[in-house]
Formats: C-alpha cells, structure tokens, sequence
C-alpha cells in the first residue's frame, strides 16, 4: 500500500451512522460518558460531607475539641469539595487553544497545578480527620496502633492517587514533547 | 437554530470524527466514548467558531484535541503483529482500510495527528496552523512518518 493508497482509504474510511437525533443527545451532560457519572459523585460526596459538617459538632463532640480543631475539619472539607468542583469544571471545558501544541502544553500545566491541588487537599482533609479524633484521646499504645494503621492506609491511598496522577502527565509530557522536538 | 445548524455541520462530517476515534482507540466501547465526547466539546466550542477556518479543520482540531488530552481508561494491551493481515480481492477495501488503521497505531500520538491532517489533503500551511508546529518543521515530520509508515507496511 502506497501513500496515495492510504490516502484514497484514508479518505473512504469512516461511517456516517449517527442521525441527528443521536448527535442532539451527545451534546446533552446527561449522556456524557464521564461527566454523568462524576456529577453524580460530586453530588453525593458534596451531600455527605455538607452532612458530616453539621453533624459532626454534636455528633462528634466538635463543641468539645479546641476551636483549631474545628476551623481545620471544616477547611478541610471545604477544600475537598472544592477539588471536585474545580476537577468537574477542567473535564467540562478543556483546554482549547489555536492549535494542538498550544492546547497540549497548557493542558499539561493545568494537569501538574490540579493534581498538586488534589494531592494537597486530600492530605489535608486525612490530616485533619486525625487530629480531629485525636486531639482530646488519651493514647495507650493498642491506640497507637491502631493510628499507625490509619496512618499507614491514608499513605498508601496518597501513593496510589500519587502514581495515577504521575501516569496522566507522564502521557501528556511525552505527547507535548513530541510537538516540541 | 444554532443548534439545528450545529448538528447539520456535524452529521455531515462525522466521518472525521470516526476516523480519528478508530485511530486513537482500541476497543469499541472507548472509541463511542470518544466519539461522544468529541461531539460534546464540539459543541460546547460552537459559539467560539467564527468561521474564520474550514469547517472540517475546527473539527479535526478539536477531536485531536481531544482525542490526545483527554485522560483515558488504561486500554487493554494489544500487541500488533509484525506484519499486516492479508487481503482477499473480495474484502480489499475493509481489509485494506483496517490494515490502515493497524499501520497508524503504530505511529506516536503526535504523529497520527498530523499524517491523518496529510491523508485528508490540507497543505503544509493549514496543518501547521492546526498542530502548531512550523511549516518547515511539518514537512521534516510528514517526510519522516512517510518513511516509517512505507517500513510498517513492506513488513
């Protein structure tokens, strides 16, 4: 197969199979493969935590741990569905610059910024749920344990977002420096 | 109105769209995945588009665009073979076309982009201003993907 070859399959290929009506519904957040599903997440996250925010003075003993304690949980929570919401927003509307190198490099600083952003806030919200629950306990050493394990998980879940996150820019770097080179 | 004349433009040249999601995925349900949300962001930069290009270049713009930025589920591993499948006279245009396609997978990212720009026939001029690379610089690129392409397929 020859160049002029691929470029008379290359022009043949392709379908036409989508009518208008199923193109309308693709514009639609609905029916968007990703956004659906993580508005859906943004919701339910956003609920429980707002829920955990009022509840957790009384049903946490809040009005019984020192005010930092206080304004750290909310902060924290604050933070984290902040993260959401900026995370929804970037997928909704990605970077569309002039042209594809231009889109590809500040897609790229947009991803380094947010997943900086995500990581931040989840260890702070982590953090924060320690000192939370560990501010007015007296430690035994089955206690300290016991927070060494929590310790121990909330790393791990940090190591793994941490690889997820360095996968996606990984991509985009070798993407961007193929524009570049 | 805008939308009645938003999905005129596009049923008319969703076979761009095809094209580019067969090229940058591997299984079906990530290539509908893609096409959908090629017609999404389309349609969100609608607005945006004055006309000022072709129709077809803000397309493809976008769907590259897309197609290269938007994270995706790790794929399943597929390992091409060495050479390409064979084709009987009675199948010679899908075999062919699939062989193609096999052939473009091959290529990095980048490079499927601006080959798929040369198959459609835009000049030099018009896919430096889509990728953002030089004119020079975009016919040093296409002078290299022909050679590695002409490699794939004697294979």
């Amino acid at each position: 197969m020859d160049i002029n070859q691929l470029k008379s399959n290359w022009k043949n290929s392709g379908e036409a199979g989508y009518s208008q009506n199923d193109l309308a519904v693709m514009t639609k957040i609905n029916h968007h493969p990703v956004l659906r599903k993580l508005r859906l997440q943004l919701i339910i996250e956003s609920v429980l935590l707002t829920f955990v925010l009022f509840m957790y003075y009384d049903g946490f003993d809040g009005h019984l741990k020192p005010v930092y304690v206080n304004v750290l949980i909310a902060s924290s929570i604050f933070l984290f569905i902040l993260n959401d919401v900026i995370a929804f927003l970037i997928i909704q509307n990605p970077v569309r610059e002039q042209n594809l190198k231009e889109s590809v490099l500040k897609q790229l600083g947009l991803l380094k910024g947010i997943s900086v952003f995500s990581m931040l806030s989840m260890v702070f919200y982590g953090s924060s749920l320690l000192v939370f629950f560990t501010s007015t306990i007296v430690f035994t050493d089955q206690k300290y344990m016991i927070l060494g394990g929590i310790i121990l998980t909330f790393i791990i879940m940090i190591f793994f977002s941490y690889r997820q996150w360095k996968h996606k820019i990984d991509v985009l770097t070798k993407i961007s420096s193929e524009f570049l080179s | 109105m805008e939308q009645t004349a938003f999905l005129k433009t596009i049923s008319d040249h969703q076979k761009i769209i095809h094209k580019v999601c067969r090229m940058y995925r591997n299984t079906d349900e990530d290539r509908k995945d893609l096409f959908q949300e090629i017609v999404f962001q389309l349609w969100r930069s609608y607005p945006g588009f004055k006309g000022e290009s072709k129709v077809s270049s803000w397309i493809y713009r976008i769907a590259l665009n897309t197609a290269i930025s938007v994270f995706r589920k790790p794929g399943p591993l597929i390992n091409y073979t060495e050479s390409l499948p064979d084709y009987s006279e009675n199948e010679v245009s899908k075999d062919q076309e699939e062989a193609m396609f096999v052939a473009l997978k091959k290529l990095s990212e980048s490079e499927r982009a601006l080959i798929a720009l040369f198959l459609e026939d835009y000049s030099y001029q018009e896919i430096a201003a889509i990728t953002g690379i030089t004119e020079n610089y975009v016919g040093v690129k296409i002078s290299r993907i022909k050679e590695k392409l002409k490699t794939i397929l004697i294979k």
